[in-house]
């Protein structure tokens, strides 16, 4: 009975565990520095994850959405844009909750004893940042200035899974470090000292993939949902929550099912949500649109331009480019 | 988590373990993963690459000749910074040497675009498929090697600026002029 308490409780964290495993299960890429190069990298996987760690299977959806910007002049990116269609219209930020490793790094960064930031109304503010994140390094440095401006610049998951790694396993890297480098690693250690005292820093004030997946939250297929019959308007919900909803599953709602404990009336639970009218027209038309687009991003050859991009180290997105 | 939750996480769970062990299992690209970089001192691998411009670029017919060869693609950051150094070296009619710059698995079209619309002036080669970069396996791009008389006398991996890396090449090739 012990066990299966335990396992109940900490689900969620297994679940983060696996993934994480799973996402990097390149072993041999790990001894000997080099990058996974099969065709598994013509595939996204749902959270943020950098393409070019040594252990990576797959890639990075916000570094593909990036590099496929970059060249969009060339080719529209019908296929990154139908996979994060996809992945939000279904998981929404459940995917932030589960299935994002460098979300299991922050709760684990935030577990280290320290005065703790308490969520405000400042928090929830400062929530905006990842929007302005998102549609200026993530978008128009992309489209207008042709480089990955957030992997470049800001990513800590892409500096701390690739480019320290990679510099460490391989000398002949090592005399390409510049000052873009050595900004990064600040950055990530900047980060990392964020997420020590607020619970997932970086989740909440600065991940553009996670705003990408917060437009789905309304929509998603998954997810947690309150049963209006059995609330008895308490907010033990809100009040025991870390991160800055207003609500639950609202757009900030990472989904890590925290509040499902906290409820007196057993009112929360993952469901496969009942939706009205003008939701369920939504997800179809959603649905449409991300596999016309997944189709028109294979038929223009889009997994293998994915997969091409990924099997290949991003100096630029490691800061050594 | 309620039923449905731990459900759900089961089956994602086991579509992970199983696309993962699908991934494992996949073939590697060819000569991608498997074999090593080249270094200096070995010989450079023969290709015949189709260019832009309709001809064709066989290595083996610049045996008698330093060639610089580099791996480029358009989504490449560095790559597209230092692409002005290869019209400079190719301004620079440097006799006894041929420059080559090989996209990195691209449609046609795209390099065609490209190459228009940036109005490079040096041999650009296609390699839709991938089968050149198979010859001359790196990590990452832009991959530039200096070649000599069939033989590879120096490699570069990554860029600086344009400026600094027509210092980098022009000295390189300087050298194996001597």
């Amino acid at each position: 009975m012990k066990v299966r308490e335990h396992f109940k409780k900490f689900s969620r964290r297994y679940v983060q565990l696996i993934v994480a495993v799973l996402y990097n299960c390149n072993i041999k890429g790990f001894s000997d520095g080099t990058i996974w190069k099969g065709s598994s990298k013509g595939v996204c996987v749902p959270g943020l994850n950098c393409y070019s760690c040594p252990g990576a299977l797959a890639s990075c959806p916000l570094g593909s959405l990036q590099t496929a910007l970059v060249s969009s002049k060339y080719k529209l990116p019908y296929y990154i844009l139908g996979t994060l269609l996809l992945m939000g219209l279904f998981l929404g930020r459940f995917i932030c909750g589960f299935l994002c490793p460098f979300g299991l790094i922050q709760e684990l960064l935030h577990k280290i004893p320290s005065p703790k930031l308490e969520k405000s109304k400042i928090t929830r503010g400062l929530t905006l940042i990842k929007y302005a994140l998102l549609v200026i390094f993530a978008v128009m440095i992309p489209v207008f200035y042709s480089a990955p401006g957030f992997c470049k610049y800001i990513c800590p998951a892409g500096t701390l899974e690739a480019g320290i790694p990679l510099v460490l396993l391989q000398k002949k890297l090592r005399p390409l470090i510049g000052n873009i480098f050595s900004w990064k690693v600040a950055v990530l250690f900047v980060i990392m000292a964020l997420c020590v005292v607020a619970y997932r820093g970086f989740c909440r004030f600065l991940c553009p993939l996670g705003a990408i997946y917060s437009f789905f939250q309304p929509v998603s297929f998954f997810g947690i949902q309150v049963d209006e019959g059995k609330c008895i308007n308490c907010d033990a919900c809100i009040r025991n929550c870390k991160i800055d909803v207003k609500k639950v599953c609202d757009r900030e709602c990472i989904q890590c099912g925290e509040c499902i404990q906290h409820c007196p009336a057993d009112a929360i639970h993952f469901v496969i949500r009942r939706a009205d009218r003008k939701r369920r027209f939504l997800q179809v038309a959603l649905t449409m649109l991300a596999v016309i687009f997944i189709i028109a991003g294979l038929n223009s050859n889009g997994f293998h331009d994915l997969m091409s991009k990924a099997v290949r180290l991003c100096y630029e997105c490691m800061g050594i480019g | 988590m309620s039923r449905y939750g731990r459900i759900f996480g089961l089956v994602l769970t086991m579509i992970f373990c199983l696309s993962s062990l699908t991934a494992c299992g996949a073939a590697a690209e060819p000569g991608m993963g498997a074999t090593k970089e080249l270094q200096v001192g070995d010989k450079a691998p023969d290709f015949t690459a189709k260019l832009v411009d309709g001809s064709e670029f066989k290595m083996s017919e610049h045996d008698d000749e330093v060639v610089l060869i580099n791996f480029f693609a358009s989504w490449c950051g560095p790559c597209m910074g230092e692409m002005p150094v290869f019209d400079r070296l190719k301004s620079d009619n440097i006799s006894n040497f041929s420059v080559l710059c090989i996209n990195c698995e691209e449609e046609k079209a795209t390099v065609d675009t490209l190459v228009k619309e940036k109005g490079y002036t040096f041999p650009v080669a296609y390699d839709e498929d991938g089968a050149i970069g198979a010859k001359y396996p790196t990590d990452g791009i832009p991959y530039t090697l200096v070649i000599k008389n069939g033989v590879i006398e120096k490699t570069f991996i990554g860029a600086g600026s344009a400026e600094e890396q027509y210092k980098e090449y022009k000295g390189a090739i300087d050298a194996c002029m001597k």
